[in-house]
């Protein structure tokens, strides 16, 4: 149970990450149908949260103390790529006013920034767990 | 630090109970810091909307306002195109108890190149005005060029860039101070410019002659600063009566609005804040209120052991007092996450003025948040500390047994 709550809490993160980009914490919608300029970071954003969603799954599932370190590294290295997609890998809207700006950017740097954080804490849980049992 | 040693020991071989603890007193700590931040930033946005408005009425043509909220025009920055004909402002500079009176043309880009909405174009008249050339020049020290343009702290361009407008490029002069109003997403320009983008707009078909369809000079909006000791509720009724198809607007009567609506989401989070200290220190009487029961047996051999009273009840108040600093700063943090990020999204969703306080106030607005959160924790676990350091050892052990 207890070794479980990390990969739980990541992939409710996850699953916010993934739901949240394509609504609410989306990008901007034209009234014209045009395509906005951040819609391509929210296509990546999306993309990343079903990555860390089937990351999280896999953690869940493998009980191999090593495997879940590798599985969480994973996850770290995509929520810190997670954190960059909005505004630095990919633009967004130029005014702050936007959508994009004032909702979606910092919605999903916090949201990545907690994942980053809960699989770094995942790792020192795994590493300690692998250092009890050799003693 | 050995005083500690044992508290900490204590609180780590509970860690459900010490995590409860300190999630209450985060949530505390959370909501009083972003509660005040929010306050207090929609109370610098109204002083701020009050000294950047500086004129007492405002004129505009009568189909001004159902085209467009005076109020929304300044506080959200929706773009509003209305004009009248030029004569009033010559007709308003007349009337009698006006000191001052300054034209201003609106007008609404297509798609400026910085973004991908509209923006208000403003022309001022740079000889009368009183309105924005103050506030210009704190970011610009010498009179505006033709084809220049001065841009709100959210126009997003920087100074020395050329900013497309109608297919003419102006030079971006200075960039101006946040006012957490419409203001900000403005951009500004003298007379001789506006005239040349009114140009610009009308080879594009965007058309802003008056209804009655002449060539006549053009203004959207006119300035008034009232003579010092003047009625301006009597200079508004001339104004309203002495100017066809145009009506005057007491900006105060609008500050007022806007501070009635301030006044209402002011009371409404302190009512929440009240509500959420409210259940979180019941809940922490009633989870310290349960810890006397649990930890009864655990106290009453620290007793046999020879622990005194008063150390029993000190290392159960430093318990609380590490759980409740801890839960403050975590809330604190938290607090800060959810609010400042979030600024504009807060000043769009409340629409009214918005304007975050300085780095210093901030600051002690998170020590006055943490303080109180410590000192409620405190408050709360002191009841306990005291019951538990009147735990007679014999009767506890032996009812136990």
């Amino acid at each position: 149970m207890k070794r479980n709550v990390f990969c739980g809490i990541l992939l409710v993160l996850a699953a916010m990450i993934a739901v949240g980009s394509v609504s609410v914490l989306g990008p901007c919608i034209h009234e014209d149908g045009s395509e906005a300029i951040c819609v391509r970071a929210a296509r990546w954003i999306l993309l990343a949260g079903c990555v860390l969603a089937v990351l999280a799954v896999l953690t869940l599932m493998i009980r191999v103390p090593a495997v879940r370190i590798g599985l969480f590294v994973a996850a770290t290295a995509v929520s810190a790529v997670g954190i960059a997609l909005p505004g630095t890998i990919f633009p967004v809207c130029r005014m702050d006013t936007m959508h994009c700006r004032a909702v979606m950017q910092p919605a999903m740097i916090i949201l990545f920034a907690a994942a980053l954080i809960i699989s770094a804490f995942g790792i020192i849980t795994e590493r300690n767990r692998i250092r009890r049992s050799k003693a | 630090m050995r005083r500690f040693l044992l508290v900490t020991r204590n609180l780590v071989r509970k860690p459900g109970r010490t995590a409860a603890l300190v999630l209450l007193t985060a949530f505390l700590a959370m909501s009083v810091f972003g509660g005040t931040i929010v306050v207090s930033s929609l109370r610098k946005g109204l002083e701020s909307m009050e000294n950047r408005l500086g004129a007492d009425i405002i004129v505009v043509p009568a189909e001004a306002e159902s085209k467009v909220s005076l109020k929304n025009l300044l506080l959200q920055g929706t773009i509003g195109t209305f004009y009248m004909d030029a004569s009033a402002v010559e007709k308003v500079r007349e009337t009698e108890g006006v000191e001052k009176a300054s034209a201003q043309i609106f007008l609404s880009s297509m798609k400026a190149d910085c973004c991908s909405v509209k923006v208000q174009i403003i022309g001022f008249d740079p000889e009368n005005d009183f309105v924005v050339q103050p506030w210009i020049a704190e970011s610009l020290n010498r009179p505006l060029d033709d084809m220049e343009v001065v841009v709100g702290c959210r126009v997003e361009t920087k100074v020395g860039n050329d900013f497309r407008i109608y297919d003419r490029n102006c030079r971006v002069a200075a960039k101006l101070a946040s006012t957490g109003t419409g203001l900000d997403t403005a951009v500004y320009c003298n007379m001789n410019t506006i005239h040349v983008l009114l140009q610009a707009a009308e080879e594009k078909g965007i058309t802003h002659r008056i209804d009655s369809g002449n060539d006549a000079e053009v203004v959207s909006a006119v300035y008034v600063k009232v003579l010092p000791g003047a009625d301006i509720g009597l200079v508004n009724n001339r104004l309203n009566g002495g100017i066809r198809k145009a009506t005057s607007i007491r900006t105060a009567g609008m500050m007022t609005e806007v501070a009635d609506s301030l006044s209402g989401v002011s009371n409404t989070i302190a009512i929440l804040i009240g509500a959420v200290w409210l259940l979180a220190l019941i809940i922490l009487f009633i989870a310290f209120a349960m810890m006397v029961n649990e930890r009864r047996r655990e106290l009453a051999v620290y007793r046999l052991l020879g622990t005194s009273r008063r150390m029993m009840s000190g290392m159960i108040m430093r318990e609380t007092a590490l759980c409740s600093l801890a839960g403050a700063a975590c809330g604190t943090v938290l607090g800060a996450v959810l609010v400042f990020p979030f600024t504009t999204m807060i000043e769009t969703s409340l629409r009214l003025p918005y304007l975050t306080p300085a780095g210093g106030t901030i600051a002690l607005y998170a020590f006055v948040a943490a303080a109180v959160t410590v000192a409620a924790g405190c408050i709360a676990g002191f009841r306990t500390a005291f019951r538990l350091s009147r735990v007679d050892p014999g009767t506890t052990l032996r009812e136990g047994a």
